[in-house]
Order: structure tokens, then C-alpha cells, then sequence
């Protein structure tokens, strides 16, 4: 699993300058950030443009990035809406920033410091106002009435408005003084000539009530004020409906207020998401006596519109019963769209998705139940097609294509989309239909050719939509995967993905040679380019010595030596240096080798061994064959895991692999890695290096050479025991019963001051 | 020597009748914002002698956008209707994700907010012997979890308060590697052990043979424990296949004779209309798994932890008091439960 959750960021890296460059459109739901990052890996090709993103509801029923940056978020909604009216009030004489610093960032004093300085010029504003144009205007213009306003609107803050820290304990309601500045605010009421500043009092004198429990004063505050005020129309209606809904909310009457908060909903964004949370209906008849209560049918639509954002709705329930209502709303596409997104999530790909495993564990992707809400959604769509009630025919018609995309009925869907042609007027729209005809012809290859790679190839190099949306790239490649797979191209169907050095921890001598291949061949198409060359040359010499590596791993040495047959001798020199014949009583991994060992490269190393083997088999001298077997087993020991030169026949090396759980984990010496889609393979077996110590004892006299051979295939039995032990392996001793008889050695000697273990062993 | 042989049965006799008549005092959690029994609740409280009540007094959560702790749904008390009330325990549960989020320089703080919100809180008549934190804490929190505890401590010793926390059942099985928290005593939760979001799981909140695999070295845990007993019923919804949501107190007479709700067997029913069922909207399809704690298997549970406690219980608290809940067991039955 851990190795799966790198494949993605490999992916991702190897592709990172062009997805920087698409970041910003359209939207993708496939971003990770790294190793650890648990987020869904798919691929989205919707475009959110083919939504009126102004839309009523548009933030609010969809998530693109793009919507998200579009609103700011409920409170700078609700701000922006604010200054933006006063904006419109006042002529647009001022700039929203002046407005804001006026209408948020001052107190009651400022603002009785602004009407003295409006009143006599002997006064001056505060300092900070001066240069504001909103003021300017006022003073100018003697808009007492509008700083009166403020002031009073400053003063009934503290009652209405939330403590800043969460921790500090609300202070109790002063309902004496909200009492009293509902009094004063009457009065100014009645004092003021305005209909947009009037307005304005009765949404602070209504909210006062409410905020204060109130609830019959509220509800009777806004009967005797509101026909009172001629305004044009202003968000501060809708504020005002709010907190009317509450005050009916608090006695109960959640039908009633249920119906506010839903033409809320319907028509102030800045208070659509807290119209949405008070949105309160239990029962069927509250549900019935609400829909009673609609004074259209669009209004019965939107209460449908809300339930289709609960949680975990089935909104195909509630878009059929919208589309009976009013085939027009806006927030039927919306709601299109929606389902398309999860659907995308759900089924898009789901054939060639390398990551399917990763989304079905941490997303529960596919839901069991997307097969069946394919279907059901294809069948709403196809009627809203056929009965061509709703404006944007279009984008329904594509819509039913990318269904059946979706569904695997890939002729369907062809056909969908050259019929819905001719139904497209809009560009946003002929895009979103060219992008999912792209993602349909993509989808459907079954077969790898030439020719395909040469199509794949141009639609990468040259379709535009293959660069506006990010995800056709992780698409194909997860496609051509895929079919490299299916006809045994197991070299191009990594490389499609990783970058070579990701396969090396444990090369694979089928894509290694799948590879050589593609890289002995005379003309190579724009994907195998990418794959394999590397500067004016390719990475043939690369694959070669990896080949050989990996045969060295598996003391083959007759075929690492055929591997490097084709490297020129000079460019031996780029795989290495390694020292074979290290004689250490104690392993070190790291440590410093001196100066005098002898060294070869790989290519040299293979020919050495070969040598030395021959000479161990051919030499007359007893003892002289039998110290070359000490040496190819000291080589051979050394090239281990557990050796000084383990990158002979390793390119990677984990220290972790010796841990309790890598080593339960492991596969026959292949451990789960974060950056290696092979794993990475850990060369633990000593036993090639145990034969040729055992082959020492078997043919020497010599005691000291008998006791060194010993020593060194007891290191081997003591690696077998560690790296076996948590599988309930033994510790056995084999080889250091034979020592004891060397203990007297010169070797047997210094074995017991520099080795502890076998010192303990002999005194045990 | 017989004489010797009778002293020793009679000690036998005398400390198997102690172990089995000692009563723990019964309790109950209360986990309603608003703290206002009503006369059943006050009536049942007093007739089962149950004067102390666990409330949770706040939640702590993580607020991204302010990118702190905050204390959410903090309790309202009418101490007009806790007559008979004698201690109330503060209960505050803590997310996991605020310790996983929090930054350990911050867990200080969080200290003495978490006891002086606590101390604003509590009603002045009633005494505070013990606080109680809840949290499922895990592997990769338990050190900010058992440093914000350590954290609690002065304050409250000051004030000779005790701390205690809720212990689950997978803390008493994983125990070496959940950790024993810095606390005087635990409050094991023996309920919520099965497999919730599986459609095909019989009883989430309390499956005695599930819980078995969890308690066998209950009695090797070193903190003296408290218990916690389920009487709670919910039904668990699954919509297209998947868990979605619970309800809470969903009793089988909300789902008897209902037009649009079709029994499948004793606990599992379907939604043969869409319909408003308990507040909630719920379409054609659904199902639900009705959830309820049955006498028998309380039995059943209170026999289990008599095995495998090393020492009884000082307190059993029954999670929760709700009119509608208690008065679906005696006071003989809860009474019963106390009895180690």
C-alpha cells in the first residue's frame, strides 16, 4: 500500500512543470501532496465554467476550486454585499475600501466625532478618516441622518455580535440596554427621512429583539416598520427576513420560518448558508404545510433545491421533483452537475486506474451503489433531453453523453455526443464536449499499436485540451498502462509512470529487456522518446549494467558478463568502484575502506570473479584453490546486504529493511518502499558465500585459513538466523561448534579478543 | 484441625459474600446541552439513589479557520430541577483531531482554558469531587493527551478534585501501545464495540461476545476503573449501501405501524416511501438497523466485567437519563447492575 501511495507522487514529479503550468485550470480533483497524501486519485474532466458560476447557489451546491475562489466565504459575502449596497446608495462616490474602513473599522465615538466635524467646521474627523472619500461625501453632502445611523448601529454591536474568543464566557444579555437602544432606535426611526436609512434601523431595532429572546417584540417590530419603509429593493430586506424567521423559529412555528430562510436561501447569497443550517422541516405535514406556504412553483422547487444539499440526499429525487416544479431553476444544472462529480469519482477510468485500490480503501470509491445511479441518472437525463422543456438543452445533451462514458457504453456515448453537436451553441460548452469526446476516445483504445502510440503521441504533443486539463495526462498514461500490460510490454508500461531510477531497487529482467528493446530500435515514437532517451543517446548502457547487476545479485556471472558485452569498456568506468575482497571480523556497512584494497568496476568485478572461479577450480595447489574460494566467498559475502560492498549488486540500500515489520512484510527479500513501485530487493542471502567458505574447509589443512573460512560461514548462519527470526526461526551455532576446535588458532586467538560473541561462545 | 478447616470456610463464605454484595453507586451521564431533567428523570434519579451525575459540561474541538481549540455546545443548567442532584462530575470531551492538530506548546493553554470554562460553567451549589475527560485518544496523540492531563493536575489538586478519565475498550486491549493516561481512575465505557458503519453487524452498542475479546486482561489494568453501562437505543441508517447517519432514541414504536416503513426482521427495517421520520428526511431504500440494549444482554455484560474486574466498580453510570430511556428498565434491573 505504502509503495501505491508513491506511485503517484513519482507520477506527479516526473510530470511537475506541467502541472504547475495547468494548476490553475480547470479544476482537478487528483492533487497530492506527497507520500502521505491520502487524497483521492482520479481524474475530473468538468469544467466548471459550464455553469453560470454567478448563479444563484453556484458556490453553495459545488465545490470547484474556481467557485471557492469566486466567494470568499459567507462573512466577506455578507461584508462584501453590505458595502457594496452602501456603494449604490451613495452614487458610488466612494471606493469600497472607504466604505469598509467607515462601516467596519470605527466606533460610536468616531462616528459622533464625524457628525461634530459635520455639524461645525471648527471640528476636524478623526485623523484616520481624513482622505476618506465615503466621508468626504458625507460631510459634504451633511448626511446626518446616514452617521446617526452608524453610530446607532455601533452601539447595538456589542449586543448582537459574538465573542471574539471562543473561550471567554458569554456575557449575560444586557436586555435593559437593548431595551433602550430599541426605544432610541423607534425614535430615529420615526426621525428619519430616508427609506434606505429607515430600512436600516428597522433591521437593527428587529435584530435586537431577536438577539434578545424577544420573539413577539420582533415579529411586531417588523409588522409596525417595515410598511413604514419604501425602499428599492436591498439585501438588508433579506437580513431582516432572517432574523424574522428566527423570532418565529423561537416560537415554534418552524414552518413559517422554514419558508423565510428558503427564500433566503433563494435570494441573498450572503445569507444562503445560514438559511440553509436554520432550514428546519420534521415531519411530512411541516414538509406539506411549507410547500402550502410557496407562493410559486419555483418557490416549492427551491425547497427541494435545499433538501438536495443535505447530507447524503439523493438528489435524483429531488432534481425530478424540481424538474416537475419548474424545469428552469438554476439550480437544476447545478445539482447536473453535482452528481456528475461524484459519479466522475466513481467511475471514470475505473478500468485502467492504477490508484483504484488506494481510492477504494481511504474513499469508498467506487460507492456500491454508482452502477446503479448511473443508470438512474442517464434515464432522468434522457427525459429532460427528449421533453427539451430546460434552456440549456445542451448542456443536458453532452451530459447524457459523459453518463454513458461513465457507464461503459462507449458506443452510446459516441453516439450521444455527435448528436449533441449539433445542440451546442456555446463555446465553454463545445469545449466541455470536445474534452469528454477526448477522454471517450482515449478510454476506449483496446490495443496497443504503433499507430495508436503515433495518435497518443500527437493528441499529448498537440491537442491544447490535452494541456488546459491537467488530468489527461495521468488518464493516458494510466490507459496506456494498461494496454502496455496486456501485450506484454511490462518495460513501457513502468516507464509510462516512473522514471527509470525508480525501477532500479529491483530491476526486472523482462522490462529491462522490454526496454533494450524499444532502445536498439531505429526510430522511436514521441511516448518512447520519453521514456528511454536520455541527452543524444538513450539509457541502453544503463539497462545493461542494471542487467548485469541483477544477475550479479544472483551470482549468474556468466550472464552479468554477456550483459555488459555491449557496454564499451571506457564507459565501465560510470557503474563504480568496488572492492570485493574486504577481510573485516566486523561488518561495517559505511565504514571507510583503506587505500590499499584492490578495486574494480562493476564490469571488471564480474570478469574478476569469473577468473577467480576458474583459478579456484583449475589450481593444482590445494591450499592455493582453497584461498581462492576464500576469496570469491569474501567477495561474495561482501556484495551482500550485509557487506561494505553491497552496491555491486544493489542500487539501494534501507537500513529499515532489518526492522520487525519490514522484514514480516517482506516477499522473498523484497520490501514495500514509498519511492519504488518493484519494491526494493535486499540482497539477504549469504548462502553463495557460505558455499565457497564451506569449500575452504572442505579442501584446506591450514588451520588459520580453516578458522577464517569458519568464522565467515558462521556471519552467513547469523544473518540467515536474523533476517528469519521474527518467522520463528532458530539461532543454531553450526559453525562456531567447528571453531572451538580453532579457538588455539592465531585467527582463533584474535577472533576471541575482537569478537565478544564468540568470546562468550568459547566461555559460555 | 477442624476447628482451623471452619475458619477458613467461614473467611471463604465472608469474602465470596463480600465480593458479591457490594454495591457500587449507581450514576448517570447526562449529555443534553440544556441540563433540565424533567419529573420522570428526577423521579427515577431519586428512586434508584443515584445522586451524581456526569454532564458534559463542553466539547473541545478544532476550529481550522481559526486554527486553535475551541469549546463547542457548552452546558446550560436550570439547577432548579436537579433536586436530588448531590455532585455533578464535568465531563469534557475532547476530539481527536484537536490533539492531533494542536501544537504541544499550546497544550498549556488549552489547560487552563479546558478549567477555567470548566469553573464558569459549573453551577455554584454543587461541589466538584472529580472532572472527567473523554477522549479516544490514539497511538499518535496519546503523548499531547496524557501531557495535557499531566497539564490539569495542579489545578485541580489545588482544589483536591479528582481526574478522571473514560477508558475504551480497545485502550484496555491495546494497552501497551494506547498507553495508561496520568489520571487517578478510569471510566471504562463498556458500550459502542461493534462494527457500526457494517450493515451486517447485530448490535453495535453492546455485543457481549465482541466485548469478551477486548476484556481479557481487564483485570491486569492499573487504574482503578469506574463503569459505564449502555441503556440507549439508536437506529443506524444506511442509504445506497452505506452507513449515513444515527438516530438518536429510535425506539421500536417509532417504526411499528409506520405507512412507509416495511420490517425486514425484529431489528432491520426499509423504507418503502420516501418520508420525515424523527426529525430526519429519509428517502424509498433506506434502511435501518434498529439498536437497543436488552436486559438480557446487560446481564450478560455485568456478569462478564464481574469475571474479569480486579476490583469492583465504585460507581456504574448509566449512559444516559433520558425519560424516554430509563423507563424502558426497573429500578430493580438498574439496581441489579451495581451489584459486584
Amino acid at each position: 500500500m505504502i509503495s501505491s501511495q508513491i506511485f503517484a507522487f513519482f507520477k506527479r514529479f516526473r510530470y511537475h512543470s506541467l502541472l504547475l503550468l495547468t494548476l490553475s485550470f480547470p479544476a482537478t480533483i487528483s492533487i497530492g501532496c506527497g507520500p502521505v497524501d491520502l487524497s483521492f486519485r482520479g481524474y475530473s474532466f468538468i469544467n466548471p465554467n459550464i455553469l453560470d458560476l454567478s448563479s444563484e447557489g453556484a458556490a453553495f451546491f459545488l465545490s470547484f476550486r474556481e467557485i471557492a475562489d469566486y466567494y470568499k466565504g459567507p462573512k466577506a459575502e455578507q461584508q462584501v454585499g453590505n458595502i457594496e449596497e452602501w456603494q449604490q446608495r451613495f452614487c458610488e462616490v466612494a471606493s469600497l475600501e472607504d466604505i469598509h474602513a467607515i462601516v467596519y473599522d470605527t466606533d460610536a465615538d468616531d462616528m459622533r466625532l464625524l457628525r461634530n466635524a459635520m455639524s461645525s467646521e471648527s471640528f476636524s474627523p478623526p485623523y484616520e478618516m481624513r482622505g476618506n472619500l465615503f466621508v468626504q461625501h458625507l460631510i459634504q453632502k451633511k448626511c446626518f441622518e446616514t452617521v446617526d445611523y452608524l453610530a446607532f448601529a455601533k452601539e447595538c454591536e456589542p449586543h448582537v455580535t459574538a465573542n471574539e474568543d471562543p473561550w471567554e464566557e458569554p456575557a449575560p444579555k444586557n436586555t435593559g440596554a437593548m431595551q433602550q437602544l430599541i426605544d432610541d432606535g423607534r425614535r430615529a426611526f420615526r426621525q428619519t427621512k430616508s427609506h434606505y436609512i429607515r430600512l436600516r434601523y428597522a433591521y437593527q431595532l428587529i435584530r435586537l429583539a431577536h438577539y434578545m429572546g424577544d420573539y413577539q417584540q420582533a415579529l411586531d417590530l417588523y409588522d409596525y416598520l417595515m410598511p413604514k419603509t419604501d425602499n428599492d429593493p436591498s439585501i438588508i430586506d433579506y437580513w431582516i427576513m432572517g432574523h424574522r424567521a428566527g423570532a418565529l423559529m423561537g416560537q415554534g412555528k418552524n414552518v413559517e420560518a422554514s419558508y423565510l430562510y428558503s427564500v433566503i436561501f433563494d435570494k441573498c447569497p450572503s445569507k444562503r448558508a445560514s438559511a440553509f443550517r436554520s432550514f428546519r422541516i420534521t415531519t411530512d405535514e411541516e414538509w406539506k404545510a411549507c410547500m402550502l406556504l410557496c407562493k410559486t412553483v419555483r418557490e416549492q422547487a427551491v425547497l427541494h433545491a435545499i433538501r438536495a444539499n443535505m447530507s447524503h440526499a439523493k438528489r435524483l429525487e429531488e432534481m425530478e421533483a424540481m424538474y416537475e416544479l419548474e424545469p428552469n431553476i438554476s439550480y437544476l444544472p447545478l445539482i447536473l452537475v453535482k452528481e456528475l462529480l461524484e459519479l466522475e469519482k466513481d467511475l471514470l477510468g475505473i478500468d485502467f486506474n492504477d490508484q483504484k485500490q488506494h481510492n477504494k480503501q481511504f474513499h469508498s470509491r467506487p460507492r456500491k451503489a454508482a452502477g446503479e445511479n448511473v443508470i438512474e441518472l442517464q434515464t432522468f437525463v434522457r427525459r429532460v433531453v427528449d421533453e427539451k422543456k430546460v434552456a440549456e438543452l445542451g448542456l443536458w445533451a453532452i451530459a447524457e453523453g459523459y453518463l454513458e462514458l461513465l457507464a461503459g457504453n462507449d458506443y452510446f456515448a459516441r453516439r450521444t455526443f455527435k448528436k449533441a453537436r449539433s445542440m451546442v451553441q456555446d463555446e465553454t460548452l463545445k469545449e466541455q464536449l470536445a474534452v469528454w469526446e477526448l477522454a471517450l476516445k482515449i478510454s476506449t483504445y483496446q490495443t496497443i499499436t504503433e499507430d495508436i502510440e503515433k495518435e497518443l503521441s500527437d493528441i499529448e504533443r498537440l491537442n491544447r485540451l490535452f494541456d488546459k486539463y491537467p488530468d489527461f495526462q495521468d488518464f493516458t498514461n494510466d490507459k496506456l498502462a494498461t494496454l502496455y500490460r496486456k501485450e506484454n510490454m511490462p518495460g513501457k508500461a513502468i516507464m509510462i509512470h516512473y522514471p527509470f531510477e525508480a525501477i532500479l531497487p529491483n530491476p526486472q529482467i523482462t522490462i529491462l529487456n522490454d526496454l533494450i528493446e524499444v532502445c536498439l530500435r531505429p526510430t522511436r515514437n514521441f511516448i518512447e522518446r520519453k521514456m528511454v532517451e536520455k541527452g543524444d543517446s538513450t539509457i541502453i548502457h544503463d539497462l545493461r549494467d542494471a542487467k548485469a547487476t541483477y544477475y550479479l545479485a544472483r551470482g549468474k556471472l556468466e550472464m552479468a558478463r554477456e550483459a555488459y558485452t555491449d557496454i564499451p569498456r571506457p564507459d565501465w568506468n560510470n557503474y563504480g568502484i568496488y572492492a570485493p575482497y574486504v577481510d573485516r571480523i566486523n561488518d561495517c556497512v559505511h565504514c571507510r575502506l583503506p587505500d590499499s584494497v584492490l578495486t574494480f568496476n562493476r564490469g571488471e568485478l564480474i570478469e574478476e570473479l569469473r577468473k577467480k572461479e576458474y583459478e579456484a577450480r583449475a589450481e593444482p595447489n590445494i591450499e592455493q584453490a582453497a584461498y581462492r574460494y576464500y576469496q570469491l566467498g569474501l567477495a561474495f559475502y561482501n556484495m551482500t546486504y550485509f557487506g561494505p560492498t553491497w552496491k555491486a549488486t544493489d542500487f539501494f540500500r534501507s537500513g529499515n529493511s532489518m526492522s520487525k515489520y519490514q522484514l514480516l512484510d517482506a516477499q522473498e527479500g523484497v520490501f514495500d518502499h514509498y519511492y519504488y513501485p518493484l519494491g526494493n530487493r535486499e540482497n539477504l542471502d549469504c548462502s553463495e558465500a557460505e558455499r565457497h567458505f564451506l569449500r575452504v574447509v572442505e579442501l584446506s589443512t591450514n588451520p588459520e585459513l580453516i578458522a577464517r573460512a569458519l568464522f565467515m560461514a558462521a556471519k552467513c548462519e547469523q544473518n540467515e538466523y536474523y533476517v528469519n527470526r521474527f518467522k520463528g526461526a532458530a539461532r543454531t551455532y553450526k559453525y562456531f561448534d567447528l571453531l572451538l576446535e580453532y579457538k588455539d588458532s592465531q585467527f582463533g586467538q584474535r577472533l576471541q579478543k575482537e569478537c565478544k560473541y564468540f568470546e562468550a561462545y568459547v566461555n559460555r | 484441625m477442624r476447628l482451623l478447616i471452619a475458619l477458613f470456610l467461614c473467611c471463604c463464605v465472608a469474602f465470596a459474600c463480600e465480593r458479591t454484595h457490594l454495591p457500587a453507586k449507581p450514576a448517570f451521564y447526562y449529555w443534553q446541552t440544556n441540563v433540565q431533567l424533567d419529573s420522570t428523570e428526577r423521579a427515577y434519579v431519586q428512586a434508584l439513589g443515584a445522586d451524581r451525575l456526569y454532564v458534559k459540561y463542553f466539547d473541545i474541538d478544532w476550529n481550522y479557520n481559526r486554527q486553535e481549540a475551541v469549546p463547542l455546545a457548552s452546558a446550560k443548567f436550570d439547577t432548579l430541577t436537579l433536586n436530588g442532584i448531590q455532585e455533578l462530575v464535568p465531563t469534557i470531551f475532547i476530539t481527536n483531531r484537536t490533539l492531533r492538530e494542536i501544537n504541544s506548546n499550546k497544550l498549556p493553554q488549552l489547560a487552563s482554558q479546558l478549567f477555567q470554562r470548566m469553573l464558569q460553567i459549573h453551577p455554584p451549589h454543587f461541589k466538584i469531587h472529580e472532572i472527567q475527560i473523554d477522549c479516544d485518544w490514539s497511538g499518535t496523540t496519546r503523548d499531547k493527551y496524557f501531557e495535557l492531563l499531566r497539564l490539569l493536575r495542579p489545578s485541580l489538586e489545588k482544589r483536591q478534585i479528582r481526574l478522571s478519565a473514560t477508558i475504551r475498550l480497545h485502550q484496555i486491549k491495546y494497552a501497551d501501545q494506547t498507553g495508561i493516561p496520568p489520571v487517578d481512575k478510569g471510566l471504562l465505557m463498556f458500550y459502542n464495540m461493534g462494527e457500526l458503519e457494517n450493515w451486517e453487524e447485530s448490535n453495535s452498542i453492546l455485543n457481549v461476545e465482541t466485548a469478551a475479546q477486548y476484556v481479557e486482561q481487564l483485570h491486569e489494568y492499573p487504574l482503578m476503573l469506574d463503569l459505564a453501562l449502555p441503556i440507549y437505543s439508536w437506529g443506524v441508517v444506511f442509504r445506497s449501501g452505506k452507513f449515513i447517519k444515527l438516530v438518536n432514541q429510535l425506539s421500536p414504536a417509532d417504526l411499528a405501524g409506520h405507512p412507509h416503513i416495511v420490517k425486514i426482521t425484529s431489528s432491520r427495517f426499509i423504507l418503502n416511501k420516501s418520508t420525515y421520520l424523527k426529525g430526519y428526511y429519509f428517502y424509498k431504500g433506506d434502511q435501518i438497523r434498529l439498536e437497543q440494549c436488552h436486559w438480557s444482554d446487560l446481564q450478560k455484560a455485568h456478569q462478564l466485567l464481574s469475571d474479569k474486574l480486579a476490583t469492583p466498580p465504585q460507581y456504574v453510570s448509566f449512559y444516559h437519563l433520558d425519560s424516554a430511556v430509563v423507563q424502558s428498565f426497573t429500578y430493580d434491573q438498574l439496581t441489579d447492575l451495581c451489584v459486584f
